[in-house]
């Protein structure tokens, strides 16, 4: 059970999200104070990122029990940017799925993993 | 040190707002019977809607942030942990507790890591968060 998803945010997914959650972290939204900060662009908040882990979980199974849900943050992950998010099964651990996003280029963003006990192998 | 949000009332609309900025198109997100049909109290919150709870609770992180001297415009998200105990449905209310579990400096940077327990109605823990949060200018004064 390996699978991928390819996707880009854009800035107005952005603005949406952090309405919607409430974090008004000016980096995410105001590209005036992510250039200031050193950024290229405003960065997609890293709950955002792990949400729409959680819903490429939800999408590929049935019906899915997370226990556990975890992620890093590697680098800055931009909207427009072409990612590629890679969900690999654990060959040792049942119930685990090892995740990484990486871009275009190979460039790590992400990683994690998420547990689930259930019936909804896909 | 400790922090307590205010009391976060779970409802529909909200969890309809956040599920659509995630691009979610599973219907229990948005209509009861769905939900009720799936086994669910009500409409369930997605994975990540304790974020919310953070945010929008009215002593939300920026509060937090604030008493423990950080600047949001500072702030990074190094990593994120949430553990599920139990669904957080529509018509829960929510509290929440964070705590600094450590603090380290590294590089000019100061790394927390904290630790939000999430509580429903019932007393029973829905979730349990574990983040690391980057202070990118090192808690000094600017």
């Amino acid at each position: 059970m390996n699978w991928e998803k390819e996707y880009k945010f854009s800035h107005i997914d952005l603005v949406k999200y952090c309405g919607a959650s409430g974090d008004f972290n000016p980096i995410h939204t105001v590209t005036h104070v992510a250039e200031r900060k050193g950024f290229k662009d405003v960065i997609v908040p890293g709950l955002m990122t792990m949400g729409l882990v959680s819903r490429f979980i939800e999408e590929q199974f049935q019906l899915v029990n997370l226990n556990q849900l975890d992620i890093r943050f590697v680098s800055p992950i931009y909207p427009d940017e072409k990612l590629f998010f890679k969900f690999e099964k654990s060959s040792t651990i049942q119930y685990l799925v090892n995740f990484q996003i990486i871009d275009n280029e190979g460039v790590m963003k992400a990683k994690g993993s998420f547990q689930f006990s259930n019936d909804g192998e896909e | 040190m400790e922090y307590k949000f205010q009391p976060f009332q779970v409802e529909r609309g909200k969890i309809k707002e956040f599920a659509k900025s995630l691009g979610y198109t599973n219907p229990i997100y948005f209509d009861v019977e769905s939900a009720q049909n799936k086994g669910y109290r009500d409409i369930p919150a997605p994975p990540t809607f304790p974020t919310v709870i953070d945010f929008w609770n009215d002593t939300p992180y920026y509060t937090f942030f604030k008493k423990i001297g950080l600047l949001p415009e500072f702030v990074l998200h190094g990593e994120q942990t949430y553990q599920y105990k139990t669904t957080i449905c529509a018509g829960d209310t929510m509290t929440g507790k964070v705590k600094i579990i450590s603090e380290e400096r590294k590089k000019g940077k100061v790394f927390y890591h904290l630790e939000t327990t999430y509580t429903n109605q019932f007393g029973e823990i829905a979730v349990i968060g574990n983040a690391t949060i980057i202070d990118i200018k090192g808690n000094e004064k600017v």
